[in-house]
């Protein structure tokens, strides 16, 4: 019987059965508003508690917009080796040696480097940084570098900025047409990694024709200040420049050139005098007659006299003993 | 040669390429000389240089002491291959303050008193300082210079010095038949009387 009565339903109080029919209790309110007074369903203090209540092993950002603050510091305080800047590695291991891959060879042949920094699709440049600030302070004193903001994904958010020597020359409209353009070629692939890889490959064709464009300009502007001033040292130091810049390809092979030439020069000249000191001479035997009862030569040659430092050889020719000198 | 054999004496003389009896080199320049007189060897196999620095009687000749020391020199450190025909003197008497170079019968051809002259006059300012060892540097180069040429000449005109051999010795014969007028006429004038005799 004891055991009936331990199976028998809960019964509502007096009090809760006037509150419910009154609609001052909601059955199942506490489980369903959050209310300070709702009992949590566990209790952290709880020893019991297991493994759910532990700290999370990675932060999750608060906002998918927000770039982590481990991240800015890489991004924006710390100059990176690296032409591809990836602290977040968005980019899987092989996407990535194949971005680095071609920024790398772009960087051997071209005089303006590329600086790819990646960032999440939604994410958002803090306030307190930004494209123009991070060339301003991290490229000045560099040689002439394109920085590229991109976000994967999200091509029509890509921003560029150049930095280094000789920024100024890039006008701001070149700057439009280049973005314009890669960006236009970017848009076309649907993943975000061939939308990079789209975007750099554009990027780096437009900067080969805008090298081409500066060192034509070079040209001209050394021609016309030589055509201005033709007679002076400073002309000709400038068709030296000019004559320098036009033919710089050549100048190497010029030089192995003439080097070969000069080494040849010189080591037919070594033997040629290696060959004249070892070359011997052969006179012809002829048989002369005996003169003045020598047996072996009467062959006399000049005199010359060196008493004096005054007169010339020829007047010393003769061997006259010094009695015979006037005084 | 008798004369000569009367005044500096009739017996060979025993010496050596480099003889320095005025004492006027230093050890270290003896030994670049001889070095100098072993490279003019073996440019010509048949010749030697050889030098003499002595202190002369003022009275000699010294063109006459040179050609009685090339022909009564005995070179002990000259090979037997090379006899005296091809030496060649340079003699500076450090007492007169003069120079001569003698040579013998095989340089007859291809040197002259004046080259001789050239080759002492480069060494004129030498001599003067008394930089001895530079005058016989400059000596020798000089005259390896010239006797190369005249060796190069006659290689390849060997008939030419053949020719005028030839005529010297043509001119010596001339010379003897002038100095012999009498010997000759008496030849002439007995073939004439022979010849006139024949005829009766």
């Amino acid at each position: 019987m004891s055991s009936l009565s331990a199976l028998e339903l809960p019964q509502w109080s007096q009090g809760e059965r006037k509150k419910l029919e009154n609609g001052d209790l909601v059955p199942g309110a506490s489980l369903l508003v959050e209310s300070e007074e709702a009992r949590p369903l566990l209790d952290p203090s709880d020893a019991g508690a297991g493994e759910l209540t532990q700290q999370p092993r990675f932060e999750l950002p608060s906002s998918p917009q927000e770039i982590p603050a481990k991240y800015l510091a890489k991004y924006f305080q710390s100059s990176s080796t690296s032409y591809l800047v990836d602290p977040q590695r968005l980019l899987t291991m092989q996407e990535t040696q194949d971005r680095e891959g071609f920024l790398n060879f772009h960087a051997k042949a071209s005089d303006i480097d590329i600086r790819l920094y990646l960032f999440d699709t939604q994410q958002v440049i803090p306030a307190s940084h930004s494209l123009e600030r991070l060339v301003a302070e991290r490229y000045t004193e560099s040689p002439l570098t394109c920085v590229v903001f991109s976000f994967m994904g999200d091509p029509s958010r890509t921003m560029l900025a150049f930095g280094g020597k000789g920024a100024e020359q890039v006008t701001l409209l070149e700057q439009r047409r280049i973005l314009d353009h890669a960006r236009i070629k970017s848009l076309k692939p649907s993943d975000g990694s061939a939308q990079i890889e789209a975007f750099v490959v554009q990027l780096s064709i437009h900067l080969y024709w805008l090298e081409k464009s500066f060192k034509g300009a070079e040209l001209k502007a050394v021609s016309a200040l030589t055509s201005q001033l033709p007679s002076s040292n400073s002309g000709r130091t400038l068709s030296a420049v000019g004559f320098y810049v036009s033919h710089k390809p050549l100048l190497l092979y010029f030089l192995v050139g003439v080097s070969g030439a000069f080494i040849a020069a010189a080591a037919l000249v070594w033997m040629w005098v290696l060959w004249r000191k070892n070359r011997t001479y052969q006179f012809p035997v002829v048989e002369l007659p005996r003169r003045l009862g020598a047996d072996y030569g009467a062959g006399v040659g000049a005199v010359l006299g060196f008493k004096d430092s005054v007169g010339s050889p020829s007047n010393q020719r003769d061997q006259v003993p010094d009695d015979f000198h006037c005084s | 040669m008798r004369d000569l054999n009367a005044q500096f004496g009739d017996g060979d003389v025993r010496m050596r390429k480099l003889s320095d009896a005025a004492g006027v080199l230093k050890l270290t320049e003896r030994k670049k000389a001889n070095v100098w007189l072993k490279d003019f060897e073996e440019r010509f196999p048949q010749l030697f240089f050889s030098v003499y620095y002595g202190a002369l009687d003022e009275i000699s000749n010294i063109r006459q002491f040179g050609m009685w020391l090339l022909n009564h020199g005995a070179f002990e450190d000259v090979d037997l291959s090379r006899p005296n025909d091809g030496g060649l003197l340079l003699i500076i008497d450090v007492n007169s303050r003069t120079a001569t170079i003698s040579f013998g019968y095989l340089l007859d051809e291809f040197l002259t008193e004046n080259d001789t002259f050239k080759i002492l006059s480069a060494a004129h300012p030498y001599l003067l300082q008394g930089n001895h060892v530079r005058a016989l540097k400059v000596i020798i180069n000089k005259i390896s210079a010239v006797l190369g040429r005249r060796a190069a000449r006659a290689k390849r005109r060997p008939e030419y010095y053949e020719r005028i051999a030839g005529k010297r010795e043509q001119g010596m014969r001339d010379v003897l038949q002038r100095i012999r007028p009498s010997k000759r006429h008496g030849k002439i004038e007995t073939r004439n009387h022979e010849r006139k005799g024949a005829r009766g």
